[in-house]
């Protein structure tokens, strides 16, 4: 049966039992063939939209239709891979690369997940795609921070779900891995993936993301990165929270030109932008070089 | 020598302890595994204790004894659930709130309620008095506890280490841990007679501490753990008979032993090999040694 890949939220909302609400009046709509940032403050909403995608949390208001269908379902039909953050993974666990690899191939097993000969094809694969063949009989804590993630990285790819869904994927990785991990996005998307990322890495953001969703509660702006990726989206997003630095124009040139050039960072490569500032519609002129 | 050495299983009452220690022992060390995962080893301990106040009121009211331990033991995993749940309190406050709860009002009743139980037979264990009906309940609960990890180790090491993953291939988490937590009552339920509700807390914690100080694969762990498990049972209740003492006793002894061999020879966690062997191994371990003493 051939799905069309999409997620669909709509009106969501979630109250946690001690009365906090996490987030309200959710509604965005992805389709095939995208990779989606999904940027905002700690706390701001991320991660629980990211639960209700897994169906981990229920709802308080508004449905999720993933291809079409509810999430349990789509869960059932291996709709959707997941990347976790790296802080969330236990890496003292007594399991090897090859065998955290094998996990993504369960919902093509048996009863008994006994990994078929195709199964250890794709693992193989994979796991070359990602660079980290030589490193399948080790035990995952053995690995420095960027194999980490490829690891992961490759446990999705054997999945082979069309919806990716990743969770801060370039905090604590070198850069030759974020290069590893954008290019592989884009080469998803171009094969009709759809892949939701959730970041701090500003300044990558509009490298890699054809679309974008600032949360806060709330989506704040969504929309094709071109037009929704500005100063005044993430300022409205971040409020103070960001580490902002302007540099005016009198600063930059002898003229009568008020473009000022304004770095907007979270924690890692900052967000730049050129143009007048506070504006809505200052461009993007370039991603700085990184802090480091 | 040879009949002394075989003397003890001549008798019938031996014969059953053996067994039935080699068989609870074997399916504690197989949960001691999961529980060591998660750092979960104190939830054994918790349901040991929470099933005395089942075993008293199930004599009271002429229930067999399994049936009402097995009751509380569930009951007590569920108020521990829904306590961490509900509250925000720290789950170790949880843990040991509930099974003290639970420990007490067992007491309490059988104060209250003096019946030919005792008291002592639930805490330390009587291995010695296992009858054949017993035998027969604690092969069904081994056996059956067995063949459903069996099967299900894998989703359950999957859950155990990454929920959402779990989730992402359709696997029903809440459906593993509840069935997860009945074997594990029921097995701390069998295990009340060979070793008693207070060592059963090492049954389901030592041997898969031990066997994870041997190696990183979970699947090794498993077959380690379970034939030490089974072992140390056995050979434990065989010694009991010479040494006259008590089974339970000389069961977590041996299994200390092998706990505290592993901990200092293992080939790749060892204590000594780290110290003496070749010296990329001992970067490993060296480095947070000397951060200690610069801190």
């Amino acid at each position: 049966m051939k799905l069309t890949t999409s997620i669909d939220v709509s009106s969501v909302g979630v109250t946690y039992n001690n009365g906090v609400q996490a987030i309200t009046n959710v509604n965005f709509s992805l389709a095939a063939g995208t990779i989606c940032g999904l940027v905002g403050i700690n706390g701001g909403g991320k991660s629980t939209l990211f639960k209700c995608l897994m169906g981990l949390i229920k709802l308080s208001e508004g449905e999720i239709s993933i291809s079409g269908f509810p999430v349990n379902q789509a869960l059932k039909k291996n709709q959707i891979a997941y990347v976790p953050q790296s802080e969330d993974i236990d890496w003292n666990f007594p399991i090897l690369v090859k065998d955290v690899v094998l996990q993504g191939r369960y919902s093509h097993m048996g009863f008994l997940r006994k990994a078929s000969k195709l199964d250890n094809q794709v693992i193989e694969q994979a796991m070359t795609k990602m660079g980290i063949i030589d490193l399948k009989n080790r035990q995952i804590g053995e690995l420095s921070g960027g194999q980490k993630k490829r690891v992961f990285l490759a446990r999705a790819i054997a999945q082979q779900s069309k919806i990716i869904l990743l969770d801060e994927p370039f905090t604590g990785v070198d850069f030759t891995t974020e290069e590893v991990i954008i290019n592989l996005l884009r080469e998803l998307r171009d094969s009709g993936h759809l892949i939701l990322v959730s970041t701090h890495n500003l300044g990558v953001v509009p490298d890699y993301c054809n679309e974008v969703i600032f949360i806060n509660r709330t989506v704040i702006a969504a929309g094709e990165t071109k037009q929704t990726f500005t100063q005044y989206n993430l300022e409205k997003t971040f409020g103070g929270v960001l580490k902002q630095v302007g540099i005016l124009g009198q600063t930059l040139h002898d003229d009568d030109d008020d473009r000022a050039v304004t770095i907007i960072s979270d924690h890692e490569k900052p967000a730049v932008f050129y143009g007048a500032r506070e504006s809505t519609d200052s461009i993007i002129i370039s991603q700085s070089s990184s802090q480091q | 020598m040879l009949d002394i050495l075989l003397e003890p299983l001549q008798y019938q009452y031996m014969q059953n302890a053996i067994f039935s220690a080699g068989l609870v022992g074997a399916v504690c060390a197989l949960l001691s595994c999961f529980l060591m995962l998660k750092g979960w080893s104190l939830i054994g301990d918790a349901l040991s204790h929470s099933v005395v106040p089942g075993v008293a009121v199930a004599y009271a009211i002429g229930l067999p004894y399994s049936l009402g331990a097995f009751i509380a033991g569930f009951l007590a995993s569920l108020s521990i659930a829904a306590l961490r749940y509900l509250s925000y309190l720290k789950e170790d406050a949880i843990i040991g709130f509930i099974f003290t709860t639970f420990f007490a009002s067992g007491l309490l009743i059988i104060s209250l309620n003096p019946t030919a139980i005792n008291i002592e037979a639930i805490i330390f264990g009587n291995i010695l008095s296992v009858t054949a009906s017993d035998i027969i309940q604690i092969v069904i609960i081994c056996v059956v506890s067995f063949i459903a990890l069996l099967f299900l180790w894998k989703d359950l090491l999957l859950v155990f280490f990454d929920e959402n993953q779990a989730v992402s291939v359709g696997i029903s988490i809440v459906k593993l841990k509840v069935i997860f937590f009945t074997i594990l009552s029921a097995c701390t339920v069998a295990s009340l007679q060979t070793v008693g509700a207070i060592l059963v807390i090492a049954l389901v914690i030592t041997p898969g501490a031990t066997a994870y100080l041997l190696t990183d694969r979970f699947e090794k762990v498993l077959v380690i753990a379970v034939s030490m498990g089974g072992f140390t049972s056995i050979a434990g209740t065989y010694l009991s008979y010479f040494l006259d003492g008590a089974t339970g006793g000389v069961i977590v002894v041996l299994q200390t032993s092998l706990f505290v061999a592993a901990f200092l020879f293992s080939p790749k966690y060892g204590i000594f090999n780290d110290v003496f062997s070749k010296p990329k191994a001992n970067k490993k371990i060296l480095n947070p040694l000397t951060t200690e003493k610069e801190a």
